[in-house]
C-alpha cells in the first residue's frame, strides 16, 4: 500500500464494483482510456476480476485509489507493462470526475513514479495520452515528464485513428 | 490506387517486388551463406536490435522462422537480391503488425559493401508501396538508433517523418539506447503518389497542363 497526502493506493477489491461503475459508466471519464464505457455493473466486475487475476499471477497491475477523507474508491493507477531489460515501464490512470482539477492525480502519479524509481528500479517511465486530453498532459508535465513526440494516427479509436502523445521521465532527471 | 486485399491474401505466397536494381523475394535456405556474410558482420549489426550471427546455425534458425511465417501467410519479410550479381545483400520487411493489421513496423539490414548507393531507399520504397496498396496499412513506422544517420536518411528519402526520439527506450548489446521513431501515413503517401503520377503522365504525353497540376500540388502540400 502507498499513501499520498490525500489518498491511499491499495489493491482493488470486488467490493469496489459500485464505486468503480459510478465512474466507469461516465463517457467523459472513459473517453481517453483503453476500455469501453461500462454499460452495467458486470463490466465493472469484469474489470476488477482482471485486476485480481493480475495480482494472482504476479503481473504488473493497478492500485485502487481510495480517497483519504471519505474512503471512496475514486480511480485506478498503475503500470501497464514493465520491461526488465530496459528497466522501463508505462504508467496509466483514471480518476472519477468529481475529483478532477484538484491536483490529485499529480500527487498520486508522483508517488507511483517514486515507487517505480525506488522499488522497481526503473530507468525510464513513460506515458501516452491523446492530444485532446489536456488534463492528463498537465498531470504528466507536472510529474516531470518530457514530451518526446506525437505518434500520428497510432491507435484505433471508434471508427477512426487518433494521435498519441508520448511522454517520458528518466531516472537521471528525477526531481524528488 | 488501392487494390486492397485482406492481409492474409496480401501475404499469401508473398509476391516478388522488382525494382530497378533489386529483386525483393522470399528468403530460402539456399540464401544462408549470403545472409550469414552480412549478419555476422558486427559493423552491420552494431546499430540493429538483433544479435550478430556467430555461426551459420543462427542464420538457418532465422531463415527457418521466416519460412514458418511464409507457410502461415504471416511472413512479410523479403530477401534483397542484387540483380547484377544474384547475391542476397540484405532483408527488409514488416516485423510487427498492430491495431488489427493497420499499423506496421518496417525493419531492414544491408551488407556493408552496398551501403551509400541508394539501394535501401529503392527497397524501402517498394515495401512501403506494397504495405499501403496491398496490405491495407494506414501507418508504417520504423525505428533506428539515434545516431544511425544512414538508416534515418533512407526513411527521410522515402517520405517518412520523425515522430519523436524515445530516450533510453531500447536495451541492446549491453546498453540502453535512444531511438528515433519515424512514420508515414497512407494519406500522405497517396497524395505524394498522385502528384508523382501526374508528373509522370505529363512528361509522357508531352501535354502541358501544368497550371492546373501545379495548383493541385500546392494545395496538396499544405
Amino acid at each position: 500500500m502507498l499513501t499520498t497526502a490525500r489518498t491511499r493506493l491499495r489493491k482493488i477489491r470486488l467490493e469496489d464494483a459500485d464505486d468503480l461503475y459510478a465512474y466507469g459508466r461516465d463517457p467523459e471519464v472513459s473517453r481517453f482510456v483503453g476500455w469501453d464505457t461500462h454499460r452495467s455493473i458486470a463490466d465493472a466486475e469484469l474489470f476488477i476480476e482482471a485486476s485480481l487475476d493480475k495480482y494472482e499471477r504476479g503481473d504488473v497491475a493497478d492500485w485502487g485509489i481510495e480517497h483519504g477523507a471519505n474512503g471512496s474508491f475514486i480511480g485506478t493507477v498503475g503500470y501497464l507493462w514493465w520491461e526488465t531489460h530496459e528497466a522501463a515501464a508505462e504508467i496509466g490512470y483514471v480518476l472519477a470526475k468529481p475529483y478532477w482539477g484538484q491536483g490529485l492525480m499529480t500527487e498520486i502519479a508522483s508517488e507511483v513514479m517514486r515507487f517505480g524509481w525506488d522499488v522497481m528500479g526503473l530507468n525510464r517511465i513513460q506515458a501516452h495520452t491523446e492530444p485532446e486530453n489536456v488534463g492528463s498532459r498537465r498531470v504528466l508535465e507536472k510529474c516531470g515528464m518530457q514530451f518526446e513526440g506525437c505518434l500520428r494516427e497510432r491507435v484505433r479509436s471508434g471508427d477512426g485513428f487518433v494521435d498519441l502523445l508520448l511522454y517520458a521521465a528518466l531516472r537521471s532527471e528525477r526531481r524528488q | 490506387m488501392t487494390n486492397a486485399l485482406t492481409l492474409a491474401e496480401a501475404l499469401h505466397d508473398l509476391p516478388q517486388l522488382p525494382t530497378e536494381r533489386l529483386l525483393l523475394r522470399r528468403l530460402t535456405l539456399e540464401d544462408a551463406a549470403d545472409v550469414f556474410a552480412y549478419a555476422s558482420d558486427p559493423g552491420v549489426t552494431a546499430t540493429l536490435n538483433w544479435e550478430t550471427h556467430l555461426s551459420i546455425d543462427d542464420t538457418l534458425e532465422f531463415i527457418g522462422s521466416m519460412l514458418d511465417l511464409y507457410r502461415d501467410d504471416r511472413g512479410a519479410v523479403w530477401a534483397i537480391q542484387l540483380l547484377a550479381t544474384g547475391t542476397v545483400i540484405g532483408t527488409i520487411g514488416y516485423n510487427r503488425l498492430d491495431q488489427g493489421g493497420y499499423v506496421g513496423e518496417v525493419g531492414y539490414a544491408l551488407a556493408r559493401p552496398h551501403w551509400r548507393q541508394g539501394l535501401m531507399t529503392e527497397a524501402l520504397r517498394a515495401v512501403l508501396d506494397y504495405g499501403f496498396r496491398h496490405m491495407g496499412l494506414r501507418r508504417i513506422e520504423a525505428t533506428c538508433r539515434i545516431d544511425n544517420i544512414g538508416s534515418y536518411r533512407v526513411m527521410e528519402k522515402c517520405g517518412m517523418t520523425l515522430d519523436g526520439v524515445l530516450r533510453d527506450a531500447r536495451y541492446v548489446k549491453g546498453r540502453l539506447e535512444s531511438i528515433r521513431l519515424y512514420s508515414l501515413l497512407r494519406r500522405d503517401y497517396e497524395r505524394a503518389y498522385r502528384s508523382d503520377h501526374r508528373r509522370r503522365l505529363r512528361g509522357a504525353s508531352g501535354a502541358d497542363d501544368s497550371s492546373d497540376a501545379v495548383a493541385e500540388d500546392t494545395a496538396g502540400g499544405r
